[in-house]
């Protein structure tokens, strides 16, 4: 008996570890259910990770559940927050977990609210750009562990017998189980689970955010605040040596939060990948002349491959001035969102778009839409005062093939030549169907179209280099440079395109997995 | 038999009486005396330890065409706290409410669960007049009694949950505004104006329930037998369907005692 007893942990560590990894589970419950970033897109109430039902008789599905999955039998899903938090509570088990939700709301502005980054602290209101915003406390959770006095120490010291003590730890496991199972249904029924629910799904703009605050002491709430809020306090579980208590305070109603969000509107896409308006320079007969002029030059939306000359004629406007107005476009969150769409075969192209959207930093993302479209003004101006510029125009047109779609690239006055605008006169024939025969009936050379787009790769601006802008106008004058750059060989197009490749699918991943 | 009933109440039975009042909401269709009289008709006479412990919903009276979404909420939120198994939650979200509930993620329960609904809206459809009530049980095999007679495993009950509903019946014009004591509707708004306040009721009341049940798992759970290592459903449990007329409360209640085994409590 005493030798059996020896081998086998003792009561304490037992209780003890029960009770650490009852405070990460409980953490991990709640703060997966209200931090808005760690959900997936795809969210929609349903199983992320899917995995065989669990039968019990099969050994096969136990395989699916992760170690931390088998502690009081609840596989979660993954929630970096609560991961990130629980580190700095372990260091000791008597101090309570005091998790905060709080929402956030824009006053008077009518950008809405990023998710906040990774570690959800929400103090930080650089985060969410200029703009006063308001924070409320709508929900409060206390976990802690009130140890009985007599009991000594950490985890404490097992009075009675063994008998009991061997009992007790598995009747606090059963009732610790319980209770996280009461937990996990309640956390859904709050109402702050719709507010969760609404910031996950993509569809609409939304002028609040959730952020949430773990800590060990918090003020408590004033009188008004607490008047709001209604308690909701789980049975304890008692242990021999204290008690492990769960509650929450919230807050009953947040109907002033549910304000009418800007839906996104459907819209016609008329620059989408492969249409006349994005690519001008390939004109569909069924396409009306008359409209043609409508969208060639100042597109409704800013597209990477649009970037031209307007960009360094608007050099001296600070980026950040840019980002602004380009926030204000309430076309900008549709386009996120459309950048999903399907490329033409150029992988290079493809990956130069995903990279754009794989990446989650708004600054970044917007900074590519700096690449203004080209005004028709613009391009006058430039054919005109670079006749020459013409014959080359026409020879990269008779090139590269019409499945190109990015007029990016400091070559922009070759490339811009894509974004026409039919009323420009711009001695490559007056009119789109002079422009329509080399196009269309000049046969495509994939070496040379390769080439083009490497080039045109290798010289786009970095997303975030403002000296980009200033170096265009001197580009100009070395257009013939870059048309003898464009000379490459296959091989180092192929292997260009190969690195854009692997680049894209290191991002895919990345996303995947952090959406995992 | 409710006289002797009544007679063996004791303090435990009468808290616990207590706490089921406290769900009557809009939806309860009985007088106080009339409610009391039907909670104590499913208790067997005797000791309340026969069932370790027993959850008796009111009353409630819905549309035929909520009755899948009630029953589907209020079984799989029982279901989840009692497949103590290693499970990987799902959360399903109601269609006509809203309300995010949770399953235990085991097909074979929500397939059982399922049949079952099926089952009691077709005795509901058969039966429109009658009461009707879903029992899902929680039990433990006792060791088999070989008899002469019979060698039926015996089943030791722990926990029963009791739902009772009735289906609305049409209603005509306002006339089911004077049950729902939360609802106040005016006598100029529209029949739709009407049902989504009695949903809007509905829903509350649905959300209340919950939190009991949540309420009801854990404020005892000594009752609950060990946790085999199994995933999923860890307790055998079982989901009959029953239904009464007014008349009928004994025979229903000598029914149950046939149920639960305890020939001493027939009278």
């Amino acid at each position: 008996m005493a030798s059996s007893n020896e081998n086998a942990p003792s009561e304490p560590a037992k209780m003890e570890q029960i009770i650490t990894e009852f405070f990460a589970k409980s953490l991990h419950v709640i703060l997966e259910s209200r931090c808005p970033y760690v959900s997936t897109r795809n969210y929609s109430g349903e199983q992320i990770l899917s995995s065989p039902s669990p039968s019990s008789s099969s050994s096969s599905s136990s395989s699916s559940f992760r170690p931390r999955d088998k502690w009081f039998n609840l596989a979660l899903r993954d929630c970096p927050a609560a991961f990130e938090n629980i580190d700095f509570w372990q260091q000791s088990n008597l101090e309570p977990v005091i998790v905060d939700v709080v929402l956030i709301k824009r006053r008077g502005g009518s950008e809405p609210l990023s998710s906040p980054k990774r570690g959800g602290l929400v103090r930080d209101v650089d985060e969410f750009g200029c703009g006063k915003k308001s924070e409320k406390i709508i929900e409060r959770w206390v976990i802690q562990y009130e140890s009985k006095k007599g009991c000594g120490g950490k985890g404490g010291g097992v009075s009675g017998s063994k008998r009991s003590t061997c009992t007790s730890s598995h009747v606090l496991y059963k009732k610790s189980l319980l209770l996280l199972r009461s937990l996990y249904a309640t956390v859904r029924l709050l109402p702050a689970y719709k507010l969760f629910r609404d910031l996950i799904s993509s569809a609409r703009m939304r002028l609040y955010n959730l952020g949430h605050r773990v800590s060990s002491f918090v003020e408590p709430f004033t009188r008004g605040e607490e008047a709001d809020m209604q308690q909701f306090v789980f049975s304890p579980v008692d242990t021999s040596c204290g008690r492990l208590c769960l509650s929450v305070a919230y807050c009953s109603s947040l109907m002033d939060v549910s304000e009418p969000s800007t839906p996104i509107s459907p819209q016609f896409i008329p620059e989408y990948v492969g249409s006349p308006m994005a690519e001008p320079h390939r004109w569909f007969p069924s396409f009306p002349e008359s409209q043609r002029s409508q969208f060639t030059c100042v597109f409704g939306r800013h597209h990477s491959w649009s970037y031209d000359s307007y960009s360094r004629s608007h050099a001296s406007i600070p980026i950040s001035k840019r980002q602004t107005s380009y926030s204000k476009d309430p076309s900008c969150e549709e386009y996120r969102t459309c950048t999903d769409f399907s490329l033409p075969p150029n992988v290079a192209s493809q990956t130069f778009v995903s990279m754009q959207d794989a990446d989650a930093s708004d600054h970044q993302t917007i900074s590519t839409f700096d690449k203004l479209p080209f005004k028709k003004d613009e391009f006058r101006k430039i054919s005109d005062e670079k006749p020459s510029s013409n014959s080359l125009l026409s020879k990269l047109i008779s090139r590269t093939s019409s499945s190109l779609t990015f007029a990016g690239g400091s070559d922009d006055s070759e490339f811009g030549a894509f974004v026409l605008d039919n009323d420009a006169k711009l001695g490559l024939g007056s009119r789109s169907g002079s422009l329509d025969s080399p196009l269309r009936h000049e046969p495509a050379n994939n070496e040379s179209q390769v080439g083009a787009l490497v080039h045109m790769l290798q010289n786009a601006p970095p997303l975030r280099n403002k000296s980009y802008f200033s170096q265009q106008s001197s580009n100009l004058d070395g257009h013939k440079n870059c048309t003898q750059e464009s000379n490459k060989t296959m091989a180092d197009a192929l292997n260009e395109l190969r690195e854009y490749g692997e680049l894209k699918g290191d991002l895919l991943k990345q996303s995947k997995d952090s959406q995992a | 038999m409710v006289i002797g009933s009544l007679a063996t109440l004791n303090l435990p039975m009468v808290v616990d009486l207590i706490g089921i009042f406290e769900l009557k909401g809009p939806y309860c269709t009985l007088t106080m005396t009339d409610w009391f009289l039907q909670a104590l008709s499913v208790i067997p006479r005797g000791s309340w330890g026969d069932v370790a412990r027993r959850f008796t919903m009111i009353r409630w009276e819905v549309e035929h065409f909520e009755i899948r979404e009630v029953l589907r909420c209020i079984l799989h939120t029982v279901l989840f706290h009692r497949a103590l198994g290693l499970v990987r939650p799902k959360d399903v979200d109601l269609e006509l409410f809203e309300i995010t509930y949770v399953q235990c993620g085991d097909m074979e329960v929500e397939r059982k669960i399922d049949e079952k609904i099926d089952q009691f809206i077709d005795r509901v459809e058969k039966h429109p007049n009658k009461k009707n009530q879903i029992c899902l049980s929680f039990y433990e095999v006792k060791n088999k009694q070989a008899t002469w007679f019979t060698n039926k495993v015996e089943r030791l009950y722990w926990e029963q949950w009791y739902i009772n509903l009735n289906v609305a019946q049409h209603p005509k014009g306002h006339s089911g505004k004077s049950n729902y004591s939360k609802i106040v509707v005016g006598p100029g708004d529209t029949a739709a104006e009407a049902r989504t306040a009695r949903r809007a009721a509905l829903e509350s009341s649905l959300r209340d329930v919950l939190f009991q049940i949540i309420r009801f798992v854990n404020d005892k759970k000594d009752h609950v037998p060990p946790i085999p290592n199994l995933e999923g459903v860890s307790f055998p449990y079982e989901i009959t369907i029953s239904s009464s007329s007014d008349s009928a409360f004994g025979m229903d209640m000598f029914k149950r005692m046939l149920q639960t085994g305890h020939p001493s409590m027939l009278s």
